[in-house]
């Protein structure tokens, strides 16, 4: 038990169900991007569940990040300087519903924004989405 | 009865409550951001989950925490504001997005919050694996020193479980929420003011605030959940 002293069922509200989950994966690394270059990468999951919202749980390892970190939301950037200089690299990972209901994307675009050429060391970045709906509902 | 094996409901923690699905459609003039507020009939701000899309079967949608650069759409926020939903969208281009959000109510204000009564035939099945908060709460600004720093929120799991984040402050003389989208290093820029960072580790959620202003509203902060997870 933990944050919480009573349990509180209110029914005149809904709660909220989950009906699917789905796991996506990337990893690379070890590759030098020159300055304003990118690379991306892509993984696909197929999802049963058209109509639903989502709860993303975003797990990125990364030597400069010193460990692994969470992150959640859709979108998510991180920024960080390659060891031993002040040169940068970002990651954008973004999680789109594709064109075929209930299929998923993971996209993760690895940037050199900045000058000069970045080494880019190896990366995990695991994805989770959890899909609920009104409980309530069919 | 799909698998009796499957209930995993306790009573140690509550349940997000959901108040509302709210619907709306913006269509952008090109180059400029373009506004749309909505109605809940809610006596409250909700906290939002959601997605957008630019088909209104949905076929392919962000979450509201995407916040453009996708689709030809340069921009997208949605903002509790009081009684209402407001959604920015900008585009170079001419687009109609389309938004379905869900309203739930903010943790601690359960109590108050008038009765829903389209959403108020909750059935507890114990077939259905429900959404738990193991944790929750609003970090107030206002309680810390200005200047950048970091609200721990400690938690004791053998997982590093889901979470949300939502930030908040007063807009127009009534509160006004919105999701935010993690980032770590890069300073998240709200649609106002504030600026919030998030991440979690392993025993942790780091909350930070790099607003160098001192506050004295009392609804600049961060709600956050903190989500039980299944075996």
């Amino acid at each position: 038990m933990a944050g919480y002293d009573r349990f509180i069922l209110n029914t005149d509200y809904d709660a909220i169900k989950k009906v699917g989950e789905v796991q996506m994966s990337i990893s690379g690394g070890n590759f030098d991007l020159s300055a304003g270059a990118y690379k991306e990468f892509n993984a696909n999951a197929d999802a049963s569940y058209g109509v639903a919202f989502e709860i993303y749980s975003i797990r990125v390892s990364d030597s400069n990040l010193g460990g692994e970190v969470a992150l959640t939301g859709a979108r998510c950037v991180l920024e960080h300087t390659e060891a031993g200089n002040n040169k940068y690299y970002d990651y954008n990972i973004i999680i789109q519903k594709g064109t075929v209901a209930g299929k998923y994307t993971l996209r993760v675009t690895i940037r050199n924004q900045y000058s000069g050429t970045v080494h880019v060391p190896q990366f995990v970045v695991n994805a989770k989405i959890t899909l609920y709906i009104p409980a309530s509902s069919n | 009865m799909q698998d009796p094996r499957n209930f995993k409901f306790s009573s140690d923690y509550t349940l997000p409550t959901y108040a509302k699905m709210v619907t709306c459609q913006v269509t952008t003039t090109p180059n400029q951001t373009t506004s749309v507020s909505v109605n809940t009939g809610l006596g409250f701000t909700p906290l939002v989950m959601g997605m957008w899309s630019t088909d209104s079967n949905f076929t392919k949608s962000f979450d509201i925490t995407v916040d453009g650069f996708v689709e030809d759409i340069s921009s997208v926020s949605v903002t509790a504001i009081g009684g209402t939903i407001k959604c920015d969208v900008s585009s170079g281009f001419a687009k109609t997005v389309y938004f379905k959000i869900y309203c739930m109510i903010p943790p601690g204000e359960e109590d108050f919050a008038p009765p829903v009564f389209d959403t108020s035939n909750f059935m507890f099945n114990s077939e259905d694996d429900y959404l738990q908060v193991y944790k929750s709460g609003f970090v107030k600004w206002k309680d810390y020193p200005t200047g950048v720093y970091s609200v721990e929120v400690p938690y004791v799991l053998d997982y590093i479980p889901k979470f949300r984040v939502w930030a908040s402050e007063t807009i127009d003389g009534e509160k006004a929420i919105w999701p935010v989208h993690s980032s770590i290093y890069e300073m998240y820029i709200s649609p106002y003011t504030n600026i919030v960072q998030y991440i979690m580790n392993s025993n942790k959620l780091v909350l930070r605030n790099f607003s160098r202003n001192a506050t004295t509203d009392e609804n600049a902060g961060c709600y956050y959940q903190i989500y039980t997870e299944e075996a």
